[in-house]
């Protein structure tokens, strides 16, 4: 659950890609395909990683920011090949990997909502994101 | 994507018209991602680009992108700069002897042949800044490997962007990349100063002042400026390399200053400009001592001494060699370097592969030892304690379940000799 049950939306974002509905999965931590996935799998295979065991398949993975090199640029086509990416992406702050990533994937991803993203947001909140009007709406 | 929204870039007429196809599939895929990265991190433009750095390696690409390369080929796509190529995830002469997947490596094969057709110089090299051609001051860039982008921004002054795979590739038909971020001055100035109140010795100690400020700023548009302690010796190359390739690891650092030593921070005031300074900051040596043998104790069995991420110069070699001396390693234990084929070539020649392999050590040539499969390579090779100088290396294998730890090259090699952390 949210803090804030008047809070109905977050925005101020900016991002690419179509609207979409779906399910926030919630991690408070930085994200890169190599060195947070299980290949083969898809589930976060990081010791100690705030989704350890968990898959972001199929939902929106709400999270802080991208980190290291450039795997999650080809990851996400991949991953949403065999069924194991998410519906899109949501970042406190994005950087050019994960926008790439997320471009040639087809995916649509926003960072830069206000109030924080991850103060808001928790894990099994069904959301709209839209970056074209740069909003998180909870439904 | 959507066109309509990528339409908010100022484009030329001739840029218009490859994003409507009039200039083949492949180009209108090249820039429609183009436009669409630029859109939603906010390029005007796209700008005309000197090299591409092409990041490509099916270990994250897997069989989708692999087959998005082979038809851009298919169609006719070329690279129309020069372009190299960052490290494979193969080593194709040694990779049997490591247990990589051998549908990894006739994926790999695929990949180099459809890339050669493409018309990369395929050298396979995360440092292409030190064995293929420096970067030039204010040469405007499309590199893909995050450490060569952090060291051609901070070390050499040329001005890109993270350019990933599949953007590098975009950017090699088109020639151009989304003109944002790190193309433009402004966002070149320093958002935080670094206080080093220690000294810096070897490149372990500028690896783990990267994964210390990497994880402090954690963040894509922050740029350190380290101020280093009085009397601290200039930093070499190679521990500048380390330091940008463990800053862009952690913390997704693209762009750095070191006041006196870098090309736009003679002093620190010109490093910040009038960028407002987001927070000062203050290393110690306790700090950076904490990110050394974090997971490992004295006494500990050592299964793997890996030199990698970046592979290593000629330099390097020289001096793991050097100090390695006649001792051999033990039993039980592995020596790795990665290194490129240009370096391999002269390790060759001058008789020092020779050496390392009388001594006991591998080499593992044209990829780096996070990018090879590792968690096969582990499985392989029944190891799963590994101590390298390189805190990117550290970094990245504790998720494919290893247990890693940061050390000296001095204390590196006499672990490898003893077989186990001294």
């Amino acid at each position: 659950m949210k803090h804030s049950v008047s809070l109905r939306q977050l925005s101020g974002g900016r991002g690419v890609g179509a609207a979409i509905e779906g399910v926030a999965i919630v991690s408070h931590q930085g994200f890169n395909a190599r060195y947070d996935l299980d290949p083969v799998h898809g589930t976060f295979s990081r010791p100690g990683h705030d989704l350890e065991g968990q898959s972001f398949a199929n939902r929106i993975y709400c999270f802080r920011t991208p980190k290291g090199g450039i795997a999650t640029s080809w990851a996400l086509l991949d991953l949403k090949r065999r069924g194991l990416a998410p519906l899109g992406l949501v970042c406190v702050r994005m950087n050019p990997i994960v926008a790439q990533g997320a471009v040639l994937a087809g995916l649509p991803i926003l960072d830069g909502l206000q109030p924080d993203l991850l103060e808001q947001v928790r894990t099994g909140d069904a959301v709209r994101i839209d970056p074209a009007s740069g909003t998180l709406t909870w439904l | 994507m959507n066109f309509s929204e990528a339409m908010s870039l100022q484009l030329s007429s001739e840029q218009r018209a490859m994003a409507r196809g009039e200039a083949g599939p492949a180009a209108a895929w090249a820039i429609q991602q183009q436009l669409s990265v630029g859109q939603a991190l906010g390029a005007t433009r796209l700008r005309p680009i000197r090299s591409v750095h092409a990041g490509a390696e099916i270990g994250t690409m897997g069989e989708a992108g692999l087959e998005l390369v082979e038809w851009l080929v298919e169609q006719g796509a070329r690279s129309t700069v020069p372009t190299s190529t960052a490290a494979c995830s193969v080593d194709f002469a040694r990779a049997a002897g490591y247990g990589v997947p051998l549908q990894q490596i006739e994926r790999e094969r695929r990949l180099h042949r459809a890339l050669e057709r493409f018309g990369v110089i395929d050298v396979a090299t995360c440092i292409n800044y030190q064995t293929l051609t420096p970067p030039r001051y204010g040469e405007h860039l499309a590199w893909g490997d995050t450490g060569a982008v952090a060291f051609a921004n901070g070390v050499a002054g040329a001005r890109s962007n993270y350019e990933g795979g599949p953007a590098s590739i975009a950017a090699a038909i088109t020639g151009l990349a989304p003109d944002y971020g790190y193309h433009q001055a402004e966002a070149r100035l320093a958002s935080d100063v670094i206080e080093v109140r220690c000294r810096l010795d070897g490149t372990a100690d500028w690896s783990a002042l990267g994964a210390w400020v990497g994880t402090q700023l954690a963040d894509y548009w922050r740029v350190p400026a380290i101020v280093l302690d009085d009397g601290q010796p200039q930093p070499s190359i190679d521990e500048l390399k380390h330091f940008a390739a463990a800053a862009a690891s952690f913390g997704s650092i693209a762009m750095f200053h070191v006041v006196g030593i870098t090309p736009d921070a003679a002093t620190l005031d010109a490093a910040c400009g009038n960028r407002p300074r987001q927070a000062q900051h203050t290393v110690t040596r306790q700090a950076l001592q904490g990110l050394f043998s974090q997971s490992l104790a004295s006494g500990d069995k050592v299964d793997l001494v890996v030199f990698s991420a970046p592979q290593l110069s000629l330099g390097e070699v020289q001096r793991v060699l050097s100090r390695l001396g006649d001792r051999a390693v033990a039993a039980g234990t592995r020596l790795i370097l990665t290194v490129n084929a240009q370096v391999e070539a002269e390790m060759r020649r001058l008789g020092w592969l020779e050496r390392l392999e009388r001594a006991g050590g591998g080499l593992l040539t044209g990829t780096c030892f996070y990018v090879m499969a590792p968690r096969d390579v582990r499985r392989h090779l029944g190891a799963t304690t590994l101590l390298t100088p390189s805190a990117k290396l550290v970094n990245i294998l504790s998720g494919a379940g290893y247990r890693t730890a940061l050390a000296t090259l001095d204390t590196c090699l006499d672990a490898a000799v003893l077989g186990y952390l001294p």
